[in-house]
C-alpha cells in the first residue's frame, strides 16, 4: 500500500514557545479515511496544516509521497505546484478560503494556478457547481452567502481539481443536519473514487462514516490513542476523560 | 443623565450611520441588478464611455457644457431606475468634503484678482469677491459634481465584480485588481464584525455607559479588530498558498460578451 504521509516524532510550537504538537508519529496510506479527534487546542488544525505543507515542524521529519518534505523542498515551484495539485485542504473558516470577489473566481483560483487548460477548467467548474448545487451562486460575492453555502463553496474550491488527498478541518462545524448529511454523502462518494480523506472534527457522530482509522489527540498534544471508530467511540470512559464526551448531570430540559 | 444619553445615542447613530453608509455606497448590488438603461450596457463599453465623459469634463471651461453634461448624468440616473433623491444625496455629499473648502478661498481677490463683484468689510480691511473668482469656483464645482455624478452612475449600475473585470480592459495589472477585489471582500466582513461587536456590547451593557468606559471599549475594539485583520491576512495567505498561489496572479483567459 502506498504511504502518502509519514511523520516521525513531529513537534511544533507557535512562536517557538506555545507547544501545539508533541512528538507525533503516524503514517497515512493512499485510500484511507483518517479522522483526528481531540479537545479544543489539542493540535488538530496544526497537524492538518503540517500535512498540507503550510507550516513545518520544529523537530522530527515528514515524508510526503515518499520524499522528505521541509521548507526547502517546497521552495521550487514545480514541487510545490505538483504537491498542491495532489493535496487539497479545506479550512475550518470558509471566510479564509473564499477571498475572491465572486464564488466563480474562488472556485477557479486553484486550477488557474495549476495551469489547468481553459476548456478543462470550465468543464470542472460546471461539474463541481452542479455537484454542490452552486450553479446559481457562482456570480455572487461570498459575503452574500449563508454559512452553509460558504462551507460548500470552500469545499468546491478544492474539489474542482480533484486532489488525491482531501484534508478537511471541521467540515461539519456550524452546519444544519441536512447540509451535514449532504456533505457526508459527498465525502463518502469522494472516498469511494479511491481518494484519501483526512478529517479533523468534534462531531463524533460522523466518525463511523468518514473514518476507518481514528487518531485521538490529547491535551498534551500527543496522539494518545489510535484505533477503529468502533474501538474508540465505544469506550465512553476514555472519551469522557479526554473531553470528547459529556455526561448529563441533569436532563437538558431542566437547564 | 439626559445629556449622557444624548451623547451615547449620538455615538450609536454615528457608528450605525457610518456602517450603513459603507454598506449602501460600496455594496449597492440592488441598484446594479435593476432593469435600467446603464445596467444593460456592457462594462467594457460603459467604463471607457464614462472615462471619456470625465476627460471631457476635465478639459472644458464652458459652464453651459458642464451644465448639459450634469443634466445628462441626472437623466441617465433616472433612466437607470436610480431613485433621484438618493442619487443627488450621494453626489452632493462629496461637495463639502472635497471641493467647497478648497474652492472657497478662490472666490477672493488675493487668489483670483479681477473685477470686484462684492466687497465685504473684514476687521478694518475688506474682502473682495471677484467676477473671475466666482467664475473659477463655478467651473471647479461644476466639474467636481458632474464627474462625481458619472463615477457614481458607473459604480451604482455595475456589479463590483464587473467593475473589477472592467479594470482589466485598461491593462491594469492583475495583482492590483486581485488586491482590490480582496479589499472589497474583506471590508464587508470587517464592517459586519464592527456591527456585531457593537451589538454584543449593547446586549451585555444594557445601560448608559460612562463615556470614559465607552472610550476604553472602543479603543480595545480597534486594537482587537486590527489583530483580527492581521490574523485573517495570514490565514488568507495560507489558504492562497494551499491552492497553488506562487506570487503570480492568474485569471480566466477570455471574457466573452454576455458571459458571466
Amino acid at each position: 500500500m502506498n504511504t502518502i504521509f509519514e511523520l516521525k516524532e513531529v513537534s511544533y510550537s507557535y512562536l517557538k514557545k506555545f507547544p501545539a504538537l508533541n512528538s507525533i508519529s503516524l503514517s497515512i496510506n493512499a485510500g484511507q479515511k483518517i479522522l483526528f479527534i481531540g479537545a479544543n487546542g489539542s493540535g488538530k488544525s496544526t497537524l492538518l496544516q503540517i500535512l498540507d505543507g503550510l507550516i513545518f515542524p520544529d523537530h522530527g521529519s515528514i515524508k510526503i509521497f515518499g520524499e522528505e518534505a521541509d521548507k526547502e523542498s517546497f521552495a521550487p515551484e514545480a514541487f510545490s505546484i505538483s504537491f498542491r495539485k495532489r493535496v487539497g485542504f479545506v479550512f475550518q473558516n470558509p471566510e479564509v478560503q473564499l477571498f475572491c470577489p465572486t464564488v466563480r473566481e474562488d472556485l477557479v483560483f486553484g486550477p488557474l494556478n495549476f495551469g489547468m487548460p481553459d476548456g478543462e477548467l470550465r468543464k470542472n467548474l460546471d461539474r463541481v457547481a452542479e455537484l454542490l448545487k452552486l450553479e446559481k451562486l457562482l456570480d455572487r460575492s461570498p459575503h452574500q452567502l449563508s454559512f452553509g453555502e460558504k462551507k460548500k463553496a470552500a469545499l468546491a474550491s478544492v474539489l474542482i481539481f480533484s486532489p488525491e488527498v482531501l484534508i478537511l478541518d471541521e467540515p461539519t462545524a456550524g452546519l444544519d443536519p441536512k447540509t451535514t448529511r449532504e456533505l457526508m454523502d459527498l465525502l463518502i462518494a469522494y472516498h469511494k473514487q479511491g481518494k484519501t480523506v483526512i478529517t479533523a472534527t468534534h462531531d463524533l457522530h460522523t466518525a463511523y462514516e468518514i473514518a476507518d482509522l481514528v487518531h485521538v489527540l490529547g491535551e498534551d498534544k500527543r496522539i494518545i490513542r489510535s484505533g477503529t471508530p468502533e474501538e474508540i467511540l465505544q469506550d465512553k470512559e476514555f472519551l469522557l476523560n479526554n473531553n470528547l464526551s459529556h455526561i448529563h448531570t441533569r436532563p437538558h430540559s431542566h437547564l | 443623565m439626559a445629556g449622557r444619553q444624548t451623547k451615547n445615542r449620538f455615538i450609536e447613530k454615528s457608528l450605525l450611520g457610518i456602517i450603513s453608509f459603507i454598506k449602501n455606497s460600496i455594496y449597492a448590488e440592488d441598484i446594479a441588478s435593476k432593469n435600467g438603461l446603464l445596467q444593460h450596457i456592457d462594462v467594457r463599453v460603459k467604463m471607457p464611455a464614462i472615462i471619456a465623459f470625465i476627460f471631457c469634463i476635465m478639459f472644458t471651461r464652458s459652464i453651459p457644457l458642464l451644465g448639459c453634461l450634469y443634466v445628462f448624468a441626472v437623466l441617465l440616473a433616472v433612466l437607470s431606475n436610480i431613485e433621484l433623491v438618493s442619487f443627488l444625496k450621494r453626489t452632493w455629499v462629496f461637495m463639502p468634503l472635497f471641493s467647497l473648502f478648497i474652492a472657497f478661498p478662490a472666490l477672493f481677490s488675493f487668489f483670483s484678482p479681477g473685477a470686484p463683484l462684492y466687497i465685504a468689510p473684514f476687521f478694518g480691511s475688506s474682502l473682495i469677491i471677484t467676477k473671475q473668482g466666482v467664475l473659477g469656483v463655478t467651473v471647479f464645482i461644476s466639474r467636481i459634481i458632474t464627474s462625481v455624478s458619472f463615477v457614481i452612475l458607473l459604480s451604482l449600475t455595475t456589479r463590483h465584480t464587473e467593475l473589477l473585470r472592467g479594470l482589466r480592459i485598461f491593462r491594469i495589472p492583475l495583482i492590483f485588481v486581485l488586491t482590490l477585489g480582496m479589499c472589497y471582500r474583506y471590508i464587508y466582513l470587517f464592517t459586519e464584525m464592527i456591527e456585531n461587536t457593537y451589538r454584543a456590547i449593547k446586549s451585555r451593557v444594557g445601560r448608559v455607559l460612562h463615556y470614559k468606559k465607552g472610550q476604553q471599549i472602543v479603543a480595545w475594539n480597534i486594537a482587537h479588530l486590527w489583530y483580527r485583520s492581521y490574523q485573517l491576512n495570514q490565514d488568507v495567505y495560507t489558504a492562497m498558498l494551499s491552492r497553488g498561489y506562487t506570487g503570480e496572479p492568474r485569471a480566466l483567459k477570455k471574457i466573452k460578451p454576455g458571459e458571466k
